[in-house]
């Protein structure tokens, strides 16, 4: 991936102006009259399904499937419009304190728009497949997860008005696993849900042109400030691993919520089901998973599965946490 | 095109300043900083000849221009009268524009110039310099502390005058180097008379501004303004946009890989973006 260096004005214009030109239009661009095919699947999975032992069946498979799809698209949604809400502290102060050139500013106001952009996106197509389903969209994302003013993100606020860089960790690596996904999607694209595909397909366009603005505000952060400054935030990446898992804990327990849903639909019956095959599965079993292998779930924990991040971490020396190294089982469908 | 030293006797003293260009345009000021003269501006000063009316006076002190006894001369109410001397010699009838120019201490007397000639100035460009209500923020910075041990070195009394009598290459040289003047210029900047001449500035300065309590907010500038400075600068942390505040409605802030005397060592960088800045504000010779 070729970054932006902060101190190079000329390709800052230009990134600038290129990502201007090639910006999508929400309405226009995305073929929403086409609707979601439900009966096709929306990303694929681990071929061994290890988080669900015990026979699947097709019909259960395709849940699991459309429900990661969903799992996916309200993270991205969520910690877009979290960014979002979290401008001010997390950004303009930044700028007024840090930027160097006034292309700096712009890219960035022209990040925070298409992040805007793209949350919008992903909530319309939850949106679309809650009425596809024939529930309220509320229902379906009581299961999903979400970022709303909790607790995580008052952490992230207070970190942020100190100068922390949490936030921004976080968003290098969803940008880096956003495209990684959209990769492991593309050998798949014929059998996945062409809405959903396409989504991704204008998410990873956006985010690959802007995804090194999050590793330039880092850059700036970690390469210009004092001494004092830097080794206190070089701690920030394992705090927001730590604020990561935890996120992921309490959102995927909602997952729970879907056995009083199963009277409602049979995509929620379906999905309840499947839980009883979770369980077979011990605990540590289960976070060993999470951490190593799980598709969409581990590259969002573990920093190891994405190089840019991972290089960024060598360079400014910061520590993380002891996870294992990645071990992704094939993807298939 | 021809840039030639001309001189005026203003308020009893005679000053000099280089002077060259396109007559009738309007006018690109120049003013250069501790410990140089306005020669330094020469190689920028040839980029704009074309398009502009450009004028660089030499700061009390400096080239041609006479010195004096006392400080009374070297405040930067003192200078910016020696500068608008200049200008009513160059243009007379006071309609053309001014785009202002200042580097170093003279970036400094541009931000005070500015604020009373701001009805016939079109833009402010500022090279790794800062206000004096921006120099006064940085007080509680204890790396701009350190940076700017020069400063206080100067205030003393006597100290400096007998340092400047004793070893002025030396203290010169480290002033150069540390700068990072490129080596070709160097050599050139052997005249030390300036040096001491030019320190008194420094002491002015300082008494005006707390004498005057400089510091208190005045209006932000209207006209827009070019800030660029050098990320190694050995002098001048890069200033930051929160720094401007109240300064200037309409700032745009540079900070490019340089060090102090940035008009020298990447001058058509450093053309390119004040005629850019100048091209985006419809600032026209």
């Amino acid at each position: 991936m070729r970054l932006f260096s902060p101190d190079d004005d000329v390709a800052l214009s230009l990134a600038l102006k290129k990502q201007k030109k090639l910006a999508w239009n929400l309405e226009k661009s995305i073929l929403w009259k086409r609707g979601i095919d439900f009966s096709k699947p929306l990303v694929p999975l681990d071929e061994f399904n290890i988080m669900f032992p015990g026979p699947i069946s097709p019909a259960q498979k395709l849940v699991i499937s459309q429900f990661m799809g969903l799992l996916m698209a309200a993270t991205f949604s969520e910690t877009e419009k979290a960014l979002g809400r979290l401008r001010t502290e997390a950004w303009e102060s930044l700028m007024q304190n840090s930027a160097t050139h006034p292309e700096i500013i712009q890219l960035g106001e022209q990040f925070f728009a298409e992040e805007d952009k793209h949350s919008r996106a992903f909530d319309r197509y939850i949106d679309l497949f809650a009425k596809g389903l024939g529930v309220d969209s509320a229902v379906l994302r009581s299961l999903l997860p979400s970022v709303n003013s909790g607790w995580i993100e008052s952490r992230l606020r207070r970190n942020a008005e100190k100068g922390g860089l949490i936030l921004w960790w976080i968003v290098a690596t969803v940008e880096e696993e956003s495209t990684m996904i959209f990769r492991q999607m593309i050998p798949f694209r014929k059998v996945l849900d062409p809405l959903y595909y396409e989504l991704h397909k204008r998410h990873f366009e956006e985010e690959a042109r802007h995804m090194p603005y999050a590793f330039m505000i880092l850059d700036m952060c970690l390469d210009r400030g004092p001494f004092c400054y830097q080794s206190r935030m070089s701690l920030d990446f394992m705090r927001s691993e730590w604020l990561k898992m935890i996120w992921l804990a309490m959102e995927l327990g909602k997952t729970l919520r879907v056995r009083q849903l199963k009277e409602i639909h049979p995509f929620f019956a379906e999905l309840s089901a499947l839980l009883g095959n979770f369980k077979m599965r011990h605990i540590p079993v289960i976070l060993y998973r999470f951490l190593r292998r799980t598709p969409y779930i581990s590259p969002f924990i573990n920093a190891q599965y994405h190089e840019q991040l991972s290089q960024h971490l060598k360079t400014y020396h910061c520590p993380r946490l002891p996870l294992p190294s990645p071990q992704p089982d094939p993807i298939g469908w | 095109m021809e840039i030639i030293e001309k001189t005026l006797v203003g308020r009893g003293l005679k000053t000099a300043w280089l002077d060259g260009g396109k007559r009738g345009a309007n006018i690109l000021c120049f003013l250069h900083g501790f410990p140089d003269d306005a020669k330094v501006w020469l190689p920028l000063m040839q980029h704009f000849a074309s398009d502009f009316r450009v004028i660089a006076p030499m700061i009390r002190g400096a080239g041609k221009s006479v010195s004096c006894r006392g400080l009374h001369r070297f405040t930067p109410d003192a200078i910016a009268l020696d500068v608008l001397q200049i200008l009513r010699q160059v243009d007379p009838s006071a309609k053309k524009n001014i785009i202002l120019v200042g580097h170093d201490l003279g970036g400094i007397l541009a931000w005070h110039i500015a604020r009373l000639i701001e009805d016939r100035l079109r833009a402010l460009v500022i090279i790794n310099s800062a206000d004096l209500i921006q120099v006064w923020r940085r007080k509680s910075m204890p790396r701009q502390i350190l940076k700017s041990w020069y400063v206080f070195i100067m205030w003393l009394p006597l100290i400096p005058n007998i340092l400047w009598r004793v070893a002025p290459h030396l203290l010169a040289n480290i002033g150069y180097t540390s700068g990072g003047l490129p080596q070709e210029f160097t050599a050139a900047k052997r005249n030390t008379a300036i040096l001491h001449q030019s320190m008194k500035q420094y002491r002015a300065f300082a008494l005006e501004f707390l004498r005057k309590r400089l510091w208190r907010q005045t209006a932000a500038l209207k006209v827009p303004v070019l800030a660029i400075h050098g990320k190694k600068d050995a002098f001048l942390l890069p200033a930051t946009l929160a720094e401007f505040a109240g300064l200037a409605l309409n700032i745009q802030l540079r900070v490019i890989d340089g060090n102090h005397w940035l008009q020298l060592e990447q001058t058509k960088k450093i053309y390119q973006l004040i005629e850019t800045f100048l091209k985006d504000h419809k600032v026209a010779a």
